[in-house]
């Protein structure tokens, strides 16, 4: 059962920079400035597709919830989707960076 | 006499090298007034300040950005008509160019599943009005919206996907076999 907790837990690259971007905007996370925060901190220039579909998988996981805003008239009255970061996707991108953490005092290349 | 002629000739050749860098200076200016002005318009919208109680201030501010367009527009066409700078393109059409392209909207609303449709061209209408067209100008911008309209297509309708790998398939298949032949 602990093995398989650990499978899950486990974070794909872009599954964690996805979660540093939701933990930096707080309650402004949506579609465009997790992008933008992406694209402007790992210098990548990532789609829209690639940021639903990686927020899709982590709230499948149940790291991730969403709730539809208010509609806002600067988008034609239709309403953003906001994402936050729950306590399991706290958790999993803790023990992420603790693994790399311990793993980059062994790693000393150069 | 032959003094005088010559002054005359340089004088009208550097009036028309001066002509020749205004028409490039304004053609080039034109389109960053346009992006300039559209950017304020959409930083009054989305000023945060922009409750019920000061919309009298926000439709104010918006009014007088609008004559502000309004008068630029007038004013660069005197300019263009006093120094006869044939227009390269209308100015309807530069509007048009503000909007994100109306093939690609279309594609990505027939395309994308429906809990999709939502959302995502929203998310990238709003990412070209207000970051993208600034940045790369109007023709790169365009090219973006494209760009990330295929991007987004193929990630995320399955159908798309196969079809896109498997034209990609048949391309590497199609070189390989010229290569060997």
């Amino acid at each position: 059962m602990a093995s398989q907790m650990d499978g899950n837990d486990r974070l794909g690259r872009f599954e964690e920079i996805v979660l540093l971007a939701l933990v930096r905007l707080r309650e402004n996370a949506y579609g465009v400035p997790i992008r933008r925060e992406i694209a402007e901190r790992t210098g990548r220039d990532v789609s829209f597709g690639a940021v639903y579909t990686t927020l899709e998988r982590l709230e499948r996981k149940g790291y991730v919830s969403s709730r539809v805003g208010e509609p806002t008239p600067e988008r034609g009255g239709r309403a953003k989707r906001y994402f936050r970061i729950e306590a399991p996707g706290r958790r999993a991108l803790n023990s992420s960076r603790e693994t790399i953490a311990r793993m980059g005092g062994l790693a000393h290349v150069g | 006499m032959w003094d005088s002629a010559r002054a005359s000739w340089v004088e009208r050749r550097k009036l028309r090298a001066e002509r020749r860098r205004t028409r490039r200076n304004l053609r080039r200016a034109q389109s960053e007034i346009y992006v300039g002005l559209l950017h304020l318009t959409i930083a009054i919208r989305n000023h945060p300040d922009c409750e019920p109680e000061n919309l009298a201030k926000h439709v104010e501010a918006r009014r007088l950005v609008s004559s502000a367009l309004a008068i630029t527009i007038a004013e660069l066409r005197s300019l263009r008509n006093f120094i006869g700078l044939r227009p390269r393109w209308h100015y309807s059409n530069l509007e048009r160019d503000m909007v994100p392209p109306i093939g690609a909207c279309f594609l990505l609303d027939l395309i994308l599943p429906k809990a999709d449709r939502e959302v995502i061209p929203d998310d990238l209408v709003e990412e070209f009005t207000t970051s993208i067209l600034g940045e790369y100008g109007v023709r790169r911008a365009r090219f973006w919206f494209w760009t990330q309209t295929v991007r987004t297509i193929a990630t995320r309708n399955p159908v798309c996907r196969w079809a896109l790998v498997g034209g990609l398939a048949r391309i590497g298949e199609w070189i390989l076999r010229k290569m060997g032949s």
